[in-house]
């Protein structure tokens, strides 16, 4: 499960720079605010009281995770979550703050 | 099925030291399931840099990182470009290029607030990197 890696990751990172958005998106509210409050999450959880995201974002299944840049672009995308990702999304958003505003270059290599 | 008992036999033999039979049972599973699985693409490309593959390894690597991120990966690719006598700022110039070209536009969306009610839109974080997460409670 992803939620404890997201809180720390959110707890160290979240700012000015980087912001975690968590989308329930069965519309289960109650259910929603038990599981929150079980992971002490801090970052924002909404509800998608339309149920429209699977298909707005043409998500293939739950848990997704996006990466979205300064200029709102996607640019990493994951579907499912395994025990090890949660570095795969630092890295990715190491990447992402790293990269210079309105540039398409990224971190170096080496 | 047959394909993940090859993966799987491939990455024992790997972990083994037996990277030949490697390399072997994984292009077997790799000819059954294609590219575009990241664990398998992966597995793929750690067994061929492994075996000594190194041309055969790269291109994988490319793929992976065109989509995704991974310390391991970048490393790797780092040292078969720099073994090879490649340049590492051209190598990093096509990742970034790639990316840039698979980025899309992330649609605008306004919800509530499972705390507040408040509404909050994707549009309000422009300027900052987000992680959007997708979740149902189980």
């Amino acid at each position: 499960m992803e939620y404890p890696h997201l809180q720390e990751i959110y707890a160290r990172r979240g700012g000015e720079d980087f912001v975690i958005l968590s989308v329930e998106t069965t519309n289960r509210p109650a259910l929603a605010e038990k599981f929150v409050a079980e992971h002490a999450a801090t970052f924002p959880v909404l509800v998608d009281d339309q149920r429209q995201m699977r298909s707005l974002f043409g998500l293939k299944g739950v848990p997704t995770n996006l990466l979205i840049d300064r200029q709102g672009k996607i640019v990493f995308r994951h579907l499912g979550f395994a025990p090890g990702n949660e570095k795969m999304f630092e890295a990715e958003i190491d990447f992402l703050l790293a990269k210079p505003e309105g540039s398409a270059k990224g971190a170096s290599l080496s | 099925m047959l394909a993940s008992c090859l993966d799987s036999e491939a990455w024992a033999r790997h972990k083994n030291g037996d990277h030949a039979t490697a390399a072997a049972r994984m292009e077997e599973a790799y000819a059954i399931l294609g590219p575009g699985n990241d664990e398998i693409d992966e597995h793929m490309a750690l067994i061929y840099d492994a075996a000594g593959m190194d041309e055969k390894a790269k291109p994988i690597y490319m793929d992976l990182l065109s989509h995704m991120e991974s310390p391991l990966l970048r490393g790797n690719l780092a040292r078969i470009v720099s073994d090879g006598g490649g340049s590492l700022a051209e190598i990093e110039a096509e990742i970034s290029r790639r990316r840039a070209e698979g980025a899309t536009e992330a649609p605008d969306f306004t919800l509530p607030t499972l705390a507040s009610a408040e509404q909050v839109s994707l549009k309000d974080f422009r300027g900052r990197v987000v992680l959007l997460n997708f979740w149902h409670p189980t």
